[in-house]
Formats: structure tokens, sequence, C-alpha cells
């Protein structure tokens, strides 16, 4: 609990930041995020995935998915760090080249529940009335679908494949972006700078997106993160049990999967994918807890 | 308050009819004919367009919705299986037992454990006692729990040869996947139970409690812990929801024959439904929890005012 000591040591200096006439509020919450050390941590081993996701495929020693069958099951060593599968594949190699699977997996699920979830918590939250009814029970049903079954009724729908499976992730996370949303529109309106913007004829776009969406940056970046790791891990356990990425694609879920019935003779292929995914969520996931601690000191844990 | 259960009842009967607009419109968005898709690319034009006729897809959706509800509520069926014909409601009969008594013992274990370690992490603040439950909730929310569940089988079913490797019979065959699914959710409760308790030992009749020389034990176990457990009964009954739906993995990994597994195996056999059936049933589960708990929370707690 070293972060919430740190950010309560921190609160009356921040609290006599006005006197600073240099320090503004971004500038503020850098130091903060540089102090905490769940945020540091986190930033880097989610720096440390995307660059695997980018040069990955430059770093990997063999090719991921060209089957060897001279190499099949050797056990980790100097010339297949983390050992090969019942192919002869080299799991380091897969285990790279998944890295960008799982980014992917990642970005494209929160980007479709960001886009997704501010367009209809705008719309909800600053027309009102009928709209904001009908859509308010909508995102009600939406949510009455256990998180896991929503995934898996979207995917019995469009077919087992990694694709849909992150277009299921990002529309099960719509209605919780779009609840926040919703909500801080809703009391923004009722704000003088709202008033006085309307007043003097500046557009309902604009307003919103101006004027009313700075003010919830700050929780969709929590939300953000912990979604974020989230859909790595459901993405990797739908993928386990074949309803994600098919063979030979390595996806850390599928390789683990694959590894299923080796174990015995070959525990590696089941081991290191597992750490991979363990490792990066465990790093967003702290991402997570340090941003909430950043932005939002009222909700130090 | 009874006006707010009157209100939140009326509230799930329209998430219920929405739900079930949801499950039955599922086939309305199968890419291409659904009929191809549940007989394969093979089939032959005869066999779609009997089938095509059969399940009625060729009926405008609401024609098919009243069907589909007709059907339920006179027949109390939810058709057959394309694979097995037999009542999509016998199917899941048959695996609901197992679903739930995997269920049950996930949400009795993580219960106790959670609760437990999150007491013992907020009255030992800051202490060894307190790192490790952090460090260990931490690890439950961010480790694979079927990357845990295989290492679990190494470990106790291949190497030690305590336990069953997969299937169900005897009480063996449920320590493993129990464990498995209860994992993140001790984590989850622990960690409200740490906060929740936390916020109420910083309350007035705390300091009170300890002033007139109560035992510190009863302290924390009957005047914090009573009012650190509400927020945290809230969770456990939405837990049991979500685990309802999180089984499905777990069922698969060791071949539990549970709802899940039926689910997963119709979905990869695209018998569309026993998919619909189960995704019905286990939502309309999950809303009825959750209407329980709210009505048991606005029981459990008279400060609350409901409009």
């Amino acid at each position: 609990m070293s972060s919430t000591t740190a950010s309560l040591a921190n609160a009356p200096t921040t609290d006599t930041g006005l006197n600073h006439a240099a320090r503004t509020p971004r500038a503020m919450y850098w130091r903060r995020f540089r102090r905490n050390p769940l945020c540091i941590t986190g930033a880097l081993l989610l720096a440390l995935l995307m660059f695997l996701a980018a040069f990955g495929h430059l770093l990997a020693p063999h090719d991921p998915i060209l089957v060897n069958t001279a190499d099949r099951f050797i056990a980790p060593g100097a010339q297949y760090f983390f050992g090969t599968d019942e192919f002869g594949r080299d799991i380091f190699s897969r285990i790279l080249y998944g890295a960008r699977i799982a980014v992917q997996v990642g970005i494209v699920s929160v980007v479709v529940a960001f886009v997704g979830g501010i367009v209809l918590g705008l719309i909800s939250g600053y027309y009102s009335g009928w709209i904001d009814t009908i859509l308010s029970r909508l995102l009600e049903i939406w949510l009455s679908f256990p998180d896991i079954l929503f995934v898996i009724a979207v995917v019995a729908i469009l077919g087992p494949s990694l694709n849909n499976v992150i277009v299921a992730l990002g529309f099960l996370s719509i209605p919780a972006y779009a609840r926040i949303v919703r909500g801080s529109v809703m009391s923004a309106r009722q704000e003088v700078y709202v008033e006085a913007a309307r007043s003097v004829g500046v557009s309902n776009a604009r307003i919103m997106g101006r004027h009313i969406l700075p003010n919830v940056v700050a929780p969709l970046i929590i939300l953000s993160s912990l979604r974020f790791g989230g859909a790595l891990l459901t993405g990797a356990g739908l993928s386990f049990i074949g309803l994600g990425a098919q063979p030979p694609e390595p996806e850390w879920g599928a390789i683990l999967s694959g590894g299923r019935t080796y174990m015995y003779q070959a525990p590696w292929i089941t081991v290191f994918p597992g750490i991979a995914i363990a490792v990066f969520v465990l790093g967003i996931n702290m991402l997570g807890d340090g941003l909430r601690d950043v932005l939002d000191p009222r909700l130090t844990r | 308050m009874a006006r707010y259960i009157i209100n939140r009842l009326f509230q799930a009967v329209i998430v219920l009819i929405g739900v079930s607009i949801a499950v039955a419109a599922m086939t309305e968005f199968v890419p291409g004919d659904p009929a191809l898709a549940i007989l394969g690319e093979n089939a032959s034009p005869d066999a779609i367009a009997a089938l095509r006729e059969e399940m009625g897809f060729d009926d405008p959706f609401w024609v098919q919705y009243g069907r589909f509800i007709e059907r339920l509520l006179t027949e109390g069926s939810l058709g057959t299986s394309l694979r097995t014909n037999r009542e999509v409601l016998v199917e899941i009969g048959d695996r609901l037992p197992y679903t739930l008594m995997l269920t049950f013992g996930a949400v009795g274990l993580s219960t106790v454990l959670g609760i437990t370690s999150g007491i013992l992490a907020a009255v030992r603040r800051g202490k060894p006692t307190d790192m490790a439950v952090l460090v260990g909730t931490t690890a439950g929310l961010s480790v694979p729990s079927f990357w845990v569940a295989l290492l679990m089988i190494w470990f106790f079913s291949i190497r030690l040869g305590w336990l069953p490797v997969a299937g169900a019979g005897t009480w063996q065959h449920l320590v493993l996947p129990t464990l498995t699914l209860a994992l993140p959710s001790i984590a989850t409760k622990s960690r409200l139970t740490r906060s929740a308790m936390l916020e109420a030992l910083g309350q007035d009749y705390i300091r009170t409690g300890r002033a007139k020389g109560l035992r510190e034990r009863r302290v924390i176990l009957v005047h914090a812990l009573r009012n650190a457990l509400l927020p945290v009964m809230t969770i456990v009954g939405l837990q049991f929801g979500a685990l309802l739906g999180g089984a499905f993995i777990t069922e698969v990994i060791f071949g539990w024959p549970g709802v899940g597994q039926l689910a997963v195996n119709s979905i990869l056999q695209r018998d569309f439904p026993v998919v619909q059936g189960t995704v019905l049933l286990v939502t309309v589960g999950f809303v009825l929890t959750n209407l329980i708990v709210d009505i048991l929370y606005a029981w459990a707690d008279p400060r609350i005012h409901y409009a």
C-alpha cells in the first residue's frame, strides 16, 4: 500500500499547487504518475508488450508456423529458448508473434467499446427524454448478460474466430463506457459554463466535444486499462477452448491449449505462454490501479 | 420499500422481455443463411430449404419471436436440439445440476476465503499479512485461471496422482474445477472486504467500542464486520451469476458435464436451439439473482431509502 501513502503524502503539495504559477494539471498528474510505483512498473510492462508487438517478428529466431518434424518436443535450451511443440515449432518465436495478436485484441476491443460507449452515452445523456429512456433500457438489457456469456453468444452468432471474439469483447464493454459518459453528461448539462456556451450559440456537437467530454477522460482512461487486461484474459480463455484464434495462429491461449495433451512430456509448451499472459495482464492491471490513484485520489483504495 | 420492490420487479420483467427478444434474434444476425451455417457448405439445397421451413427462418422476425414465446409459454419448450433431436430443456436439465454444484462450491469457497483474507488484510493494514494478501489478490486477478487449472492438473493429478484429471462422479472430481472457478472471485471479494473493513474501522462507533473497553476481537468481528459485510454480500450475489457464465471455460478444461460444456460444444456444432436455450436460461438466472440481491439489500440496509 505504499502507493496509498505516497498519494496521501502528495496531497498537501497538490492543494497548494496554485501557488506555483507554472504548474498545470497535466504537470501535476505527470508528477504523481512518475512517483507511483504501480504506474511505472505497469507502464514499463505495457511498453514492453507494445515493443514486442511492433518488433517481435524481427527478434524471433524461427518461423512461428513452419512445421519442422525433426525438432519435435525439444526441451528449452540454447537453440530453442522456450523449447518446441509437437510440430517442432519454436515456442519462443510463437510467443513473440503472439504479442501482436494480444495487443490487437486489447486495442481493437477497447477502441470499439470507447467509440460505441461515448456515442451512446453522449446521445443518451445530452438529449435525455425518450431517447434516453430507450437507450438506458437497451443498455440495461445489454448488461444483464453475464460477461463471458455475452461474448460466447456473439461468437455463436458470428462463428468461432479471433476477430469475432475481439468484436464481441468490444461490444461487451460498450455499456460500461456509455454509463460513465451518460452520468457525467447529465451532471455537466446543469453546469453554468455549458449553459453559457449554449446561450452564445455554440452547437450541440461542439458543446459535447469541447465542454463535456474532457470531464470524463480520467474515468475512461482507468476503465480502458482495466478492460484492456480483461480482454487479454478473456480472449486467451476463449481461444483456449477453441472459440477464438484457430490453429496454427500463435495466440497465447491457443498455444497453451495445444500443449494440453503433451503436458507430461513437454510442460514448457503450456508454461511459457501462461507466464506471458500473466505477466502482461498483471502489468496492465497495475497500470490501471496506479492510474486510479493518480487521476482520482478520492478513489484511493 | 414496497414501492421500490414493485419498481424493481417491473424493471426485471422489462429486462427479461428484452433478453428473450435478443436471444430469439440471434439467428437473425448470423451472417448469410443461418440454415446454411447450421448444415455446412456441403448440404443439399433441399436439406437447406427443409431446415429453413422447419426453423421458420423465412418468416419475419416478429412472427418467429411470437412462435418462440408461444411455444415457451404453452408447451414449456425451447425447441429441440438439431444434433440429438431431444428437447433443449431436457438437454440443459441433464447438465444443470453439475453446473450448479460447481457454482455453489465456488461461491462458498470464494466467499469464505475472500472475506477471511480481506478481514486479515484490513486488521493488519500495512503489515506483511496485508502485503501477502495484496500480492495474492493481484495475482488472482491477473493469472489466467485456465492456466492455473492446467498446472494444478499437472501437479495434483499427473505428478501426485491424488485427483482425477477430468470427468465427474466423486467429490475428488469436484476439487480442481471448484478451485479454478473460485480463484479470481476470491481476489475480488478479498479486496472488497478489505476496503469495506477499513472504512468501517474508521467510524466513530468503533472508537466508542474500543473506548468502553470491548475486546478487539469483538470490535472487529461484530461491530466492524457487520457493517462491512453489506457491500460484500452484494458482490457475492452478483458473482453467483457471473460464475454461472464463467463456468464455461472451467467445464471444458475438466470435461465437466455441465451447461457450459454443452454450450461450447453446441457452438462448435452450430446447434442453435441449444445455444439459444443456454444463453436464455443462464441470463434469466443472472437477472433473477440480481433482483433478489437488490431486494435483500434494500431490506438489510434501512439507511437506504429508494425512490
